[in-house]
């Protein structure tokens, strides 16, 4: 009896993290791509990363994560698309692949991840082989420090990570648009925490420091999803340039 | 005056050789001495026989006519009012009598029409019209001699106004012109003004330059000011100093349209005492307002999807120059960093919502909470105004922080929306919809071209989440409805200049999400841009009048075309005039897309057009526009100077010369007049083989046959 009452507890806990219903209103929703592998290194930060926006921002979120496949409807429910792994990412079907190209070039825009830290992994090259398909006329390429991106919300000078792999970030932009940024540094991983709520991971090799670095570059880019160049614009320059000079 | 003259047309050999048989039978005889009276009788034989030989012909002559001079006596209202009619007829006077002995004069007066008269002194009191058209007297006065004219005498001031001379207009006139330029009694006071130079279209926003050309004659040493006015408001001024007593001088003036559309402005300088006439210090300027580039102010009180694709939209418009504001953090959120680790910067109320204002073409308010900025009420006061009397456009879209449950309703932003929700919390309602248009043939409404494929459009798009449930209120038009509830979805209306709208979604980027391309989602919002603004497709209607100028009294058809489909089968015209009376009318379509309407122009000033439609139950007006109509009198009395380098044209181009009433030279005008050889009128009566001739040589014959019977010679 007790272990049925476990049991129904956690159905019910895992059907609270899950939304069956995409109903979201205008709200953000951080939405993440299960695949068939290691796809969710990092089951609970989501949780971590909302609180952090709904504290520090004025961005409305969904305090649910949603979970969804490349074939799911529900992929184009929301603009906003984490991908995380830290093994091999499967080859995706024809009909995937066209899905998640229509995603992305009618507005979505994708977060994805290397979660390993290791340069030129099983995820990165077997990630890279599939956004060279879904995109064959696109490249990942280095996204400048003068991105807006790096300043969307907080003014970053550099990047961060459980790994310090990279010292840049990656993306494809279409249409004047960043809309997939690619990192090998574990943004996700540095929030990573324990069930006592201590961080799992150490960041290498700037500690906390660099940690910190890693937060702010993750709210940077879910609020670089919904802002989009805004920081771009000419009138927001002068006071951007004033303060990198500080 | 006539004589006759006898004249010998030829010789008769064969008669010539009988004369001169008879004439040496006849000297014969006489030497003889036998038969005197047979000499004798041969006399008159031989006489006649010459007389036949010769075909003597009796020629009466007409004496040749005079040359043909038409004296064209230009009687239009501006001769009159400058008194030039009477210095004319006064060199007509004092040079008639030379004239008349040489040349014959024909007299015609002219003005819009020409006529001929039989006394030059009827002219003073001639009117033929408020024009001048000097192309038609002359060709009439051409016309009616059948181009026997020697040349043509042109008395005038040279104002010709009744529409545009071609090049070459003289050609083929087959006379020569002599234009005379007679003064005014005493020198006018007059200040006129005769050009107007402004590019054919204007940029909203964008500083115009009119050049005002002015002339000024009899008022050295006085001051006036020009000015440009829309109706009472004057846009801009400079002073005019008069310098000499024929002053011409070009004054520019600078002023922004602030609205974009057709409108009609005045030219006016400042009437001084004295002048003799008004009406030519005024002038009608009508102007096309057009945007360079549609200034869109987008505030967003908080980041989100609607706010990303709407930004990236409008950021890739090409018509539209974007500034955007998003309350990144509010002022319960913590702020980690310090402020040279944010990108942050304060949210510039007073310079966007006071100072700024006024440059923009639509306010966009995206769930924006004007609560937690603490903005100063006084913006919402400008923002009214801004719509109300500056033509600016206003759209709310639906949040937590819009309509009602942002406190929206209760300030002046609230009054100029068209719609309101209830103040309680549940407004907000939960679920999918697809929005019903209730409004079809609406321009907001028309995402791909054609009906049938618009229903289909709208039929499919894909569902919205969530609405907020809007009220219309009275005189606002609802273009989509929640189906669920019939709560208003869009409605917009016209408040004052400008136009609002309330939408009660915000959930529209899943039309650029979830449909197979952008095009729904990219036309629905451009449409709402547009029509709000009064830019683009949207008001694209083309007016086409068949005048360029209108004069009051005149008449004028008009058309209107649009070159999208629309369901508007019936549209009216209402016509403000002046006064303030108002006239509507249905329009007659012409065409599949063009509707025409014709009237005529009571009276002179701006006239107000509004074309109005019935879409749904609802009037509706699709496109307002102005034109400017002249005082009847203004084409003759916008230039009361003579046009001495048009009347030396007009000589040169003819062969004629120019004079002025002092220096009129007789022994020129006559060098230069056409030489037109006249046939004389010519009787011819043969004498020779006439009757008399031919029976008093039978006679001479006879009785000389009978003489010698008697003598017994035969």
């Amino acid at each position: 009896m007790r272990k049925l009452l476990i049991l129904l507890q956690l159905i019910f806990l895992l059907s609270a993290t899950m939304i069956s219903h995409a109903q979201q209103h205008n709200r953000f929703v951080f939405t993440q791509l299960k695949y068939d592998g290691n796809w969710d290194p990092y089951p609970e930060t989501w949780q971590d990363i909302l609180a952090f926006l709904a504290t520090t921002t004025s961005l409305d979120c969904e305090p649910r994560r949603r979970v969804i496949t490349a074939g799911d409807n529900q992929l184009f429910s929301s603009p906003f698309l984490v991908i995380l792994g830290n093994e091999s990412f499967p080859e995706l079907t024809s009909d995937e692949r066209q899905r998640i190209r229509r995603f992305l070039t009618n507005g979505g825009m994708i977060f994805a991840e290397n979660s390993s830290g290791i340069r030129s992994g099983d995820f990165d090259a077997s990630f890279r082989r599939e956004i060279s398909k879904i995109f064959p006329e696109k490249k990942l390429s280095k996204l400048p420090s003068t991105h807006p991106i790096y300043r969307s919300f907080y003014l970053l000078r550099g990047v961060g990570g459980r790994r310090l792999t990279n010292n840049y970030i990656e993306g494809i932009d279409l249409a004047g648009r960043t809309i997939l940024v690619y990192s090998q540094n574990d943004i996700i991983g540095a929030w990573a925490k324990d069930r006592f709520g201590n961080y799992l991971w150490d960041c290498s090799p700037g500690g906390e420091g660099q940690r910190f670095e890693a937060q702010k570059l993750s709210q940077n880019i879910i609020m670089h999803s919904v802002c989009g160049t805004y920081k771009s614009d000419a009138v927001h320059q002068p006071y951007i340039e004033q303060k990198l000079r500080r | 005056m006539e004589y006759t003259t006898l004249q010998f047309l030829k010789i008769d050999w064969l008669l010539l050789a009988a004369f001169v048989i008879a004439a040496a039978s006849a000297v014969l005889l006489w030497r003889l001495r036998k038969m005197p009276l047979f000499a004798a009788l041969r006399f008159p034989v031989i006489f006649f026989l010459l007389v036949t030989a010769s075909a003597p012909v009796l020629v009466r002559f007409r004496a040749e006519r005079k040359p043909a001079v038409a004296v064209v006596v230009d009687v239009s209202p501006s001769m009159a009012l400058t008194k030039r009619i009477e210095s004319a007829v006064a060199f007509i006077s004092k040079n008639e009598a030379a004239l008349n002995a040489s040349v014959e004069l024909k007299y015609y007066g002219f003005a819009a029409s020409s006529s001929e008269v039989k006394q030059f002194s009827s002219l003073l009191k001639a009117n033929f019209g408020p024009a001048t058209d000097i192309n038609s007297a002359l060709w009439g006065v051409r016309r009616e001699n059948s181009g026997r004219l020697s040349g043509v005498i042109l008395i005038t001031d040279g104002n010709h106004n009744a529409g545009a001379l071609k090049d070459n207009w003289l050609n083929g006139l087959d006379a020569p012109v002599f234009t005379v330029a007679v003064n005014s009694g005493e020198m006018i006071k007059d200040i006129a003004i005769n050009s107007v130079k402004v590019s054919d279209f204007a940029f909203k926003n964008v500083p115009l330059d009119i050049t005002v050309g002015v002339a000024a004659s009899g008022l050295a040493g006085r001051s006036t000011s020009v000015r440009l006015k829309d109706g009472t408001n004057v846009l801009a001024a400079k002073p005019l100093n008069i310098v000499s007593d024929n002053d011409s001088q070009e004054i520019t003036l600078r002023f922004t349209p602030a609205l974009n559309g057709n409108f009609a402005y005045q030219l006016e300088a400042e009437p001084l005492q004295g002048e003799i006439t008004a009406t030519n210090n005024y002038k009608n300027l009508s102007l096309n307002v057009i945007r360079d580039k549609l200034r869109v102010l987008f505030l967003s009180g908080s980041p989100s999807f609607e706010y990303a694709f709407l930004r990236h939209m409008l950021k890739n418009d090409p018509m539209v120059e974007l500034v955007s504001f998003v309350i990144l953090r509010n002022p319960e959120n913590i702020m980690l960093v310090t402020d040279d680790q944010s990108s942050l910067i304060p949210f510039p109320s007073s310079e966007l919502f006071s100072r700024d204002l006024h440059s923009f073409d639509l306010l966009l308010l995206d769930n924006f909470s004007y609560r937690k900025l603490s903005l100063n009420p006084e913006y919402f006061n400008n923002i009214k105004d801004w719509v109300t009397v500056k033509g600016g456009s206003l759209l709310m879209n639906a949040g937590p922080n819009s309509f009602s449950t942002g406190g929206w309703n209760f300030t002046a932003v609230g009054d100029i929306l068209p719609a309101d929700a209830p103040p309680a919390e549940d407004s907000f309602k939960e679920g999918f919809f697809r929005p019903r248009v209730v409004a079809p043939g609406h321009f907001l409404v028309s995402l791909t071209d054609g009906r049938k494929e618009n229903e289909a459009a709208w039929k499919s798009v894909p569902e919205l989440e969530f609405s907020q449930e809007l009220r219309p209120k009275q005189g606002a038009e609802v273009i989509l409805e929640n189906p669920r509830d019939g709560s208003a979805v869009l409605s917009v209306w016209d408040k004052g200049k400008g136009r609002a709208a309330a939408l009660g979604v915000n959930t529209t980027w899943k039309w650029a999400l979830q449909s197979g391309t952008l095009n729904v989602y990219n036309a629905f919002w451009k449409n709402i841009i547009r029509y709000l603004t009064r830019s683009g497709k949207a008001d694209e209607w083309q007016v086409y009048f068949d005048r360029p100028e209108y004069f009051a009294g005149q008449e004028y058809a008009v058309r209107f075309r649009r070159p999208f489909e629309s369901d508007t089968q019936k549209l009216r015209l209402t016509v403000t005039e002046p006064s303030g009376s108002k006239s509507t009318s249905p329009l007659k379509k012409s065409g599949e897309k063009e509707w025409s309407f014709s009237g005529r122009f009571r009276e002179s000033g701006t006239h107000v057009f509004d074309l109005n439609s019935d879409s749904a139950g609802m009037a509706r007006t699709e496109y307002r526009f102005e034109t400017a109509v002249s005082a009847a009198t203004s084409r003759e009395e916008a230039n009361l100077n003579n046009d001495a380098q048009f009347l030396r044209d007009i000589a040169a181009d003819t062969g004629g010369l120019y004079f002025d009433e002092y220096n009129f030279s007789l022994p020129d005008f006559y060098d230069k007049l056409k030489k037109i050889k006249q046939k004389s009128a010519v009787e011819k009566s043969p004498i020779g083989v006439s009757g008399w001739c031919l029976a008093i040589l039978a006679g001479l014959l006879v009785f000389e046959w009978f003489l010698r019977r008697k003598k017994g010679m035969w």
